[in-house]
């Protein structure tokens, strides 16, 4: 080794451990004081540009590690709640989409009655035209017979433009509820404290035909199926 | 086997304080430097689950700075100001305030960047040429050179100082 490689390697990396290095430096004078020099700069250089951080640097790294990870747990966890929620919220939407139908009309009639116990009945039958054009209202045809009616007057079940109906049956007063767009699937029995009947499924809508225990409801049923036309919306 | 919390405590108490003083001397603003450290420690931790081998943290983490300070130039332009480089001395004992300090720390600053970095790494971190080479993603060749020529820049400035005499009585 020369001493312009020696010097190179002494100021690019001083603490070379190199044997051919290190045999020069004892070697040659020149470069042993040429390297006690570059040390002391070295050690200049080292004392100089030791600049120390504030005391508490540490301390403000991981209390910023802290937060930060606990705020991502806490996103987490409002992440995994929100998405439970959700799921939950889906799941109930579909389960009472899927059996909202037949028991949500049910309920709505039963409302509907208790909602509406005083009604104006007349003494004598409604007139066949006037029930026509009752019936054309809520978009049915009136084509037959369907004995004597008491009172007639269109209503909204289930938010749907419905008749409202009231016959006399052998028993007493028959309700009749003709539901234009208000669908069942199979007929219903409704055998609850306040009311007894049916909802029978129809062409483009349902009937609920609400009687007292013993009333001949079917005929009822085959009467008004007879005679109306379903024209629908 | 310790946990990710522990390994992270331990890297921040051993490396914190070469992290910083590389950051400063990279952007001589003492606020910037604990900015660019506190980043650089919330990056490892986010990432520090990818981090294998422990022997490998110091220059991953020197590395990360790095970027860190490339992505402050990416964001902003910063504004160069006349720096005061023995602001930073304030209640430190440990500060060496002595005129060959003021003067390197001057011609430090003053060196360019290509030629500051490697430095840095080496007398700061205590980093060989082939581990220099390999954060700056250089050549061995071209650290050992940047190397060479930063001290040699840097003895200039300290010509005809006290230095000057201290060399001249070894």
């Amino acid at each position: 080794m020369n001493c312009i490689e020696f010097r190179h390697i002494c100021t690019s990396t001083p603490k070379c451990k190199d044997v051919a290095y290190l045999e020069h430096q004892k070697t040659c004078s020149s470069c042993a004081k040429f390297a006690k020099e570059t040390d002391l700069f070295n050690r200049y250089l080292h004392k100089a540009v030791n600049v120390s951080p504030s005391p508490d640097l540490v301390v403000r790294i991981l209390l910023r590690q802290s937060l930060s990870r606990d705020k991502r747990s806490r996103l987490n966890y409002y992440f995994s709640s929100a998405l439970a929620a959700s799921l939950l919220l889906v799941v109930s939407m579909i389960f009472i989409t899927l059996h909202k139908q037949e028991p949500a009309l049910e309920q709505v009639i039963t409302s509907y009655i208790k909602n509406n116990p005083q009604l104006p009945i007349t003494k004598q039958n409604i007139h066949h035209i006037e029930l026509k054009r009752l019936f054309a209202s809520v978009n049915l045809s009136l084509d037959g017979d369907l004995g004597i009616v008491k009172f007639a007057k269109p209503c909204y079940i289930n938010e749907q433009l419905s008749l409202h109906l009231i016959l006399a049956g052998d028993k007493g007063s028959v309700t009749v509820l003709l539901m234009p767009n208000s669908s069942v699937n199979n007929t219903i029995k409704v055998n609850n404290t306040s009311l007894n009947g049916i909802i029978v499924p129809c062409p483009k809508g349902s009937m609920a035909i609400l009687g007292a225990s013993g009333e001949a409801l079917d005929q009822i049923k085959q009467r008004f199926q007879n005679s109306i036309t379903w024209i629908g919306a | 086997m310790w946990d990710k919390q522990s390994r992270f405590v331990a890297l921040v108490k051993v490396y914190s304080d070469d992290l910083y003083r590389f950051a400063y001397w990279l952007c001589h603003d003492k606020d910037v430097a604990d900015d660019l450290v506190q980043e650089t420690m919330a990056r490892a931790w986010r990432a520090l689950d990818n981090l294998r081998d422990d022997k490998a943290a110091k220059a991953w983490l020197f590395t990360t700075l790095r970027r860190e300070n490339a992505r402050r130039f990416e964001r902003i332009q910063p504004k160069l100001v006349d720096i005061e480089l023995d602001s930073i001395a304030d209640n430190r004992d440990d500060y060496d305030t002595s005129t060959e300090a003021y003067v390197l720390r001057q011609s430090l600053a003053e060196l360019a960047i290509e030629y500051r970095e490697p430095l840095l790494l080496q007398v700061l971190a205590g980093y060989n040429c082939n581990e220099i080479a390999e954060i700056l993603n250089i050549t061995t060749g071209a650290v050992t050179t940047r190397l060479f020529r930063a001290r040699q820049q840097l003895r200039k400035s300290m010509s005809g100082d006290n230095y000057q005499s201290e060399v001249n009585v070894l």
